[in-house]
């Protein structure tokens, strides 16, 4: 801990070269912070790295403070946050939570003693040889003289002082005292000491211990009297307390393999168990040759070995004597793994041995490389027995956690084996974690329709789907599909808990299969992508057909989608859709709609059904559009629809070229009078433009460009205005926006009309006429400076053109189907007559116009990408073919 | 008011570098400078609620390029179905801005990615919406710079690679990726009549930010022989003598289209992007906003292949086919399926094949419609 301290004071001091930040400080020395993870709100939080050095040192300091005077209060975290809160007075203090997390994760050493199962007596002396930065290798020989010669021991103690500075000599004396204490008490006590002095070392740590504990306790056999000892080479003293402590094998001998004599004699002075003896490295050799010690559970710590060499020869030695029944756990860390080069395994595999049973296990961290992180998650196991028989399904993998209400290891119910040994041994240990990832991912994901719970739904004949819950979670209710003989899952998370079985059905059968997946896909689509290549050409009953289309239920109105629904699960439905018949669809339709029962006109039904029955038929799935037979049938009642159909296509829908000269005659007229309307009328005549786009003409959208000598003026159609003309609006699409060359003949008039605006409305101000209108009328609507002619009148007064005796000279009579006629008149029409009037006379007359150009002029969409995409229709050399065009068809017109 | 990012966020990756969220939390003002508060608000609430739930923390914001970035708008867009364009707009602009604004503060080398979308700021008129002021922005180039254009890439002969590109796009229309794999070999003499040329492309072009060669083309009608007036086939001509004389080899195998004067080097679609943004600016003088227009333009045509996202492809284009559209005559001049095949579209009269153009008789009809008024 004092190190600890030591550290982050020696870089606070030397912060000052700011080539290293604190996460990469942090990182390099994993002990300052045990789980970066547990602190990240501190270290990446936004405050200063002198702040957050700050707070750890503080914290360290209370740790510290508090493991030398230990409290006996349960609450220590609490009265340490009390300490660190009067220690920052220059800082700011961190909120409790925040503290804890911290200070329990500052070092493995934890306050409360869970872990370490420490007496506090020993906290207590361990807190005094920190705060006297004893080395370790002094304190055992301490107490190695105190197991020899305890008189001894005190004279060369106080020998020993005079090495010491003054100010030093009682702390060191009352610590060495407090010591001789605990060797004077029980083994426990002294062991909580060891353990201390041997946790420090990187390869140790309490967590494994528990786990290695664990799994070899559990393969000792205790029921047998007087059984073959165990052997325990080389342990760590944590192990060794925890043994005696919970002694798993009270009936049999247990052989402590220790790497020296110190230990030995330490630990044997105090040792009161008949059961458990201590022998160093080369008396092992010596023991097992007698039979009578030949253990059947062997233990063999390959941690902490200081060399390399010993290993293999102590692992040599075991191998050598236990034979027949032996089991042996070589126990080994990841570092080992990782660097050993398979020096162990040759070991192990030239023994040929078919009857030992070795198990050898590696304890793999969970860290990555970027973020140290030393909390070991996965175990690996291997059995060398019987390598040259079965050599595959030899490794197996488990992952351990810790149970945090009883801070006891436990290993997960997830195993897996690694098919070829021969990979494993190249393998990493990130990519072995990853393949316990994966492995487990894998089998989360195998499913079969036979799962628990589950209850088969059937959306149609062709379509059912699996569907379970769980009470537990609302979230991620999981269905799939059944196709043929692969299952589609897709998880679907439901909007609340359900209470019953019955609610959970209830939401599977009518809401879920028209839910979209966590992923943002529709169950639908996610179907029909599967299914549809096998409905084609075959039967299927009309809910399939709609289930299926996605594409088309998709652009419905919601209120439509809802009627859909409304058939999917109604008992027409469930028919096929060749066995509807007209009669059957008529009913159910005015049974549901007739009326207006459920909100929806029966017709627009009708109409949505009439697409899906196309589909069907372009499919194969049926044979006539019953829907469109059902709707004929309907309407022929209200109206007869044929009739409607020839008069539209006789009724007439352009003027003559004497009717148009006639308007233009009688516009030029209204000039002085009704001048806004004289000059909409031609513009609407011109360009067959709508009354809302004339009326928003202003003159700032009259522009010109000059071509060879002539000058080009062109009108920019870019908004509309409402239709009592208060409220300026724009186009929805952009096919709306564009720009008319004006031809030769309106020019003058446009231009006469601006002279005279200019002159009356804007007293000469060019500027202020540019938001003045074109067609300014003297009672019209003023939309700031702009005076609006309402559109509402415009058209008003063009029908009255219309309804003028000369030009309300034609009549059609169109035969009707009881055997009379039927009147149709111009004025029938007169909504649109400027717009399908300049399409005739362009495309139907003229030999110049290309259909695209008419279609840019009346503002429809062009039919293909060229033009829709890629010509400019802005460009000039464009506008000037453009005006020669019309220009001539006016000119051919007037003329 | 200010807006604090909850502390709960990683706003570095646990290396200590800066991620997307970092990257936000520093240049959210500075990008939202000009915006109401409630429309900040609204974008801050959709950081935290939407957009940073769905960016690893643990990923420095270097590592982003723009395929991974276009993967992210795709998948916030189809995020619990946002429907509206305009939003789906907004959150592109949400995720981009911070990332391109973060470069360009902190990476003096830092050169604007082509397929994101505008680099310009398009600014609309006073008193007009979007629309409006896109309607008014030039699809093409006008009389006068199209005549700029022309004339400077009749000169090009000495010019570096990317803008010699620039040309053959200039006088055939067609993509960037097509205009990256054609070879000195593609320009091709028609048997019957010497003296005229055309261009084959499409049959091989770039891939996605590679100069590495692909089969095929955008479409299956990406293939097409252009045929090209005699002036500049006389630059085409010099800039080939002009190579042989300095590499000492035949330029046949070389790409037109190279990196530099490096020319056994072939350039890619976002060096032609870069050299004609630089082109539209410097030699064009076409407005900055006019491009930006553009680009804001083509994120709203859904049928516009995502290859052409870019103005400086579409500029081009547009304007050949503006050129080439402004000869339609159905007597004598450029039918709509020369119109069509000529800019590498489905050719919708069924009278007319693809394969018809192959002859060198129908080509030469096609040469004498565009060049011979």
């Amino acid at each position: 801990m004092l190190k600890i301290k030591r550290k982050i004071d020696n870089y606070i001091s030397n912060t000052n070269s700011k080539d290293q930040n604190l996460v990469t400080f942090l990182n390099a020395n994993p002990d300052i912070v045990l789980d970066i993870d547990a602190v990240r709100d501190l270290i990446y939080s936004e405050k200063d790295d002198q702040y957050k050095l700050l707070t750890l040192q503080k914290i360290i300091t209370i740790k510290l403070l508090e493991d030398n005077n230990r409290p006996k209060n349960t609450n220590a975290v609490f009265s340490a946050y009390d300490e660190y809160k009067v220690l920052c007075d220059d800082i700011d203090v961190l909120d409790k939570n925040t503290f804890e997390l911290i200070y329990k994760s500052i070092n493995n050493i934890p306050l409360s003693n869970l872990e370490l199962s420490c007496s506090s007596k020993t906290i207590n002396i361990i807190g005094s040889f920190l705060s006297i930065d004893e080395p370790k290798e002094s304190i055992i020989s301490f107490l190695k003289l105190l197991s020899i010669n305890p008189e001894k021991s005190n004279i060369e103690r106080i020998k020993n002082l005079s090495v010491y500075p003054f100010d030093k000599r009682m702390d060191i004396i009352s610590a060495y005292s407090g010591a001789r204490k605990l060797f004077d008490g029980t083994l426990p006590f002294l062991l909580d000491l060891l353990c201390y002095l041997e946790l420090d070392d990187e390869y140790d740590f309490v967590l494994e211990n528990k786990v290695i504990f664990q799994r070899f306790s559990f393969s000792i056999d205790n029921s047998v009297l007087n059984a073959q000892p165990i052997l325990i080479v080389n342990p760590s003293v944590w192990f060794i307390k925890k043994w005696i402590k919970n002694n798993p094998a009270s009936n049999r001998r247990t052989f402590f393999c220790l790497p020296n004599n110190d230990y030995k004699e330490i630990l044997e002075t105090k040792l009161n168990n008949n059961n458990i003896y201590f022998v160093n490295y080369s008396e092992l050799d010596n023991l097992l040759l007698n039979k009578k010690y030949i253990p059947t559970n062997t233990l063999f710590f390959g941690n902490h070995f200081d060399s390399i060499n010993n290993k293999i020869h102590l692992l040599n030695t075991v191998l050598n004597h236990v034979i027949d029944i032996g089991l042996i756990q070589y126990y080994d860390y990841d570092y080992e793994f990782a660097s050993l080069d398979g020096t162990v395994d040759r070991c192990i595999v030239s023994r040929d041995s078919k009857d030992i049973n070795i198990t050898r296990t590696w304890l793999l961290p969970s860290r990555n490389d970027n973020n140290k992180k030393y909390k070991r998650s996965i175990l690996m196991e291997l059995k060398y027995g019987y390598i040259k028989e079965e050599y595959k399904n030899d490794f197996e993998i488990y992952k351990y956690e810790i149970n945090k209400k009883y801070n006891i290891p436990y290993i997960t119910s997830n195993v897996f084996s690694i098919v070829s040994n021969k990979d494993i041994l190249n393998k990493k240990e990130g990519s072995l974690r990853e393949y316990y990832r994966n492995e487990k991912l894998k089998q989360e994901k195998k499913t079969d329709l036979k799962r628990e719970q589950g209850i088969r739904i059937n959306l149609s004949d062709e379509i059912s789907y699996v569907f379970t819950f769980s009470n537990k979670k609302r979230a991620r209710t999981r269905c799939y599909f059944d196709n043929n003989d692969k299952a589609i899952e897709e998880s679907v998370i439901s909007p609340t808990k359900f209470k019953t079985k019955e609610e959970a059905y209830e939401w599977a059968k009518y809401i879920y299969p028209f839910q979209n997946t966590e992923r943002g896909t529709s169950i639908r689509q996610i179907v029909s992508d599967a299914v549809s290549n096998t409905l084609i050409n075959t039967q299927i009953c009309l809910s399939t057909l709609i289930f299926i289309n996605y594409n088309l239920f998709d652009s419905l109105p919601t209120k439509l989608q809802d009627e859909m629904k409304y058939i999917t699960f109604s008992s027409i439905g469930e028919h096929y859709i060749n066995q509807i018949s007209r009669d059957d669809l008529t009913s159910f339709l005015q049974y549901s709609y007739l009326g207006n029962k459920r909100g929806v006109h029966i017709y627009e039904v009708l109409a949505v059904l009439i697409k899906f029955y196309d589909v069907a038929i372009s499919n194969g799935n049926a044979s006539e559009n019953t829907a469109s037979l059902v709707l004929k049938e309907l309407r022929k009642n209200e109206r007869n629809i044929e009739l409607a159909e020839i008069n539209d296509a006789l009724t007439l829908k352009n003027l003559s070229v004497k009717e148009i000269n006639l308007i233009i005659t009688k516009c030029k007229k209204l000039f002085g009078k009704e001048t806004a309307i004289a000059i909409g009328t031609l513009l609407r005549l011109t360009f067959g433009l709508e009354p809302n786009i004339v009326c928003a003409f202003l003159w700032k959208d009259l522009i010109c460009f000059e071509n060879n000598g002539t000058i080009i003026y062109q009108l920019i159609v870019r908004r509309q205005v409402n239709n009592d003309g208060s409220l300026f609006g724009f186009f929805e699409k952009d096919y709306h926006y564009r720009l008319l060359p004006i031809p030769s003949f309106l020019v003058e008039i446009i231009l006469n009309e601006r002279k005279r605006q200019l002159k009356e409305i804007a007293n000469d101000n060019e500027e202020y006429l540019l938001g003045c209108t074109i067609a300014c009328g003297n009672d019209s609507v003023l939309l700031g400076q702009a005076r609006i002619l309402s559109p509402i009148k415009l058209y008003e007064a063009n029908r009255k053109l219309f309804l003028d005796k000369k030009l309300n000279g034609r009549k059609l009579e169109v035969p009707d189907n009881k055997g009379g006629t039927l009147q149709t008149n111009i004025d029938y029409f007169v909504g649109d007559i400027f717009k399908t009037n300049l399409r005739h006379y362009c495309l139907a007359i003229s030999d110049d116009f290309f259909l695209d150009d008419v279609l840019y002029i009346i503002g429809n969409k062009a039919t293909n990408t060229f033009y829709s995409n890629y010509y400019d229709f802005r460009n000039r050399e464009s506008q000037y073919q453009l005006f020669i065009k019309l220009d001539k068809l006016w000119r051919q017109i007037i003329e | 008011m200010i807006r604090v990012f909850p502390p709960s966020i990683h706003y570095t990756t646990p290396n200590g570098e800066v991620n997307f969220q970092g990257a936000v939390k520093e240049m959210f003002e500075e990008i939202n400078k000009d915006v109401s508060e409630n429309v900040k608000n609204d974008y801050f609430v959709a950081y935290i609620n939407r957009i940073f739930p769905i960016f690893n923390t643990s990923v420095p914001l270097k590592d982003y390029d723009d395929v991974l970035i276009n993967n992210k708008i795709l998948e916030l867009q189809s995020y619990r179905a946002v429907l509206d364009e305009t939003i789906k707009s907004d959150y592109r602009h949400l995720i981009l801005d911070p990332i391109k604004y973060h470069r360009k503060k902190h990476d003096s080398n830092y050169e604007e990615m082509s397929y994101w979308g505008s680099v310009y700021k398009f600014h609309e008129e006073k008193g007009e919406n979007q629309e409006s002021t896109l309607s008014l922005i030039p699809k093409s180039f006008g009389e006068e710079i199209d005549q700029t254009a022309r004339v400077f890439f009749l000169n090009c002969e000495d010019a570096d690679g990317e803008t010699f590109g620039l040309a053959v796009m200039y006088f055939i229309g067609a993509r960037e990726n097509e205009i990256c794999g054609i070879n000195y070999s593609d320009i091709i003499e028609m048997q019957s009549h010497p003296d005229c040329h055309y261009i084959i492309s499409g049959y091989v072009t770039t891939g996605k930010n590679t100069n590495k060669l692909e089969p095929g083309g955008k479409t299956r009608n990406a293939g097409k022989r252009t045929p090209i007036e005699t002036e500049f086939y006389q630059t085409v001509k010099r800039r080939m003598d002009k190579i042989e004389k300095e590499t000492g080899k035949s330029c046949l195998n070389l790409p037109v289209a190279c990196r530099g004067h490096r020319y056994d080097v072939r350039c890619d679609t976002n060096d032609l992007s870069v050299a004609g943004r630089r082109f539209f600016k410097d030699i064009l003088h076409i407005r900055e906003n006019d491009l930006a227009g553009i680009a804001v333009e083509m994120e709203k045509l859904k049928d516009t292949p995502f290859e052409e996202k870019e103005p400086t492809t579409y500029l081009f284009r547009r304007n050949f086919a503006t050129r080439i559209g402004n000869l339609r005559n159905d007597k004598n001049g450029l039918s709509l399926s020369d119109l069509q095949y000529l800019q590498s579209h489905n050719i919708e009269d069924t009278k007319v094949k693809r394969w018809d153009y192959n002859d060198d008789e129908v080509l030469y009809k096609l040469y004498l419609k565009m060049f011979k008024k």
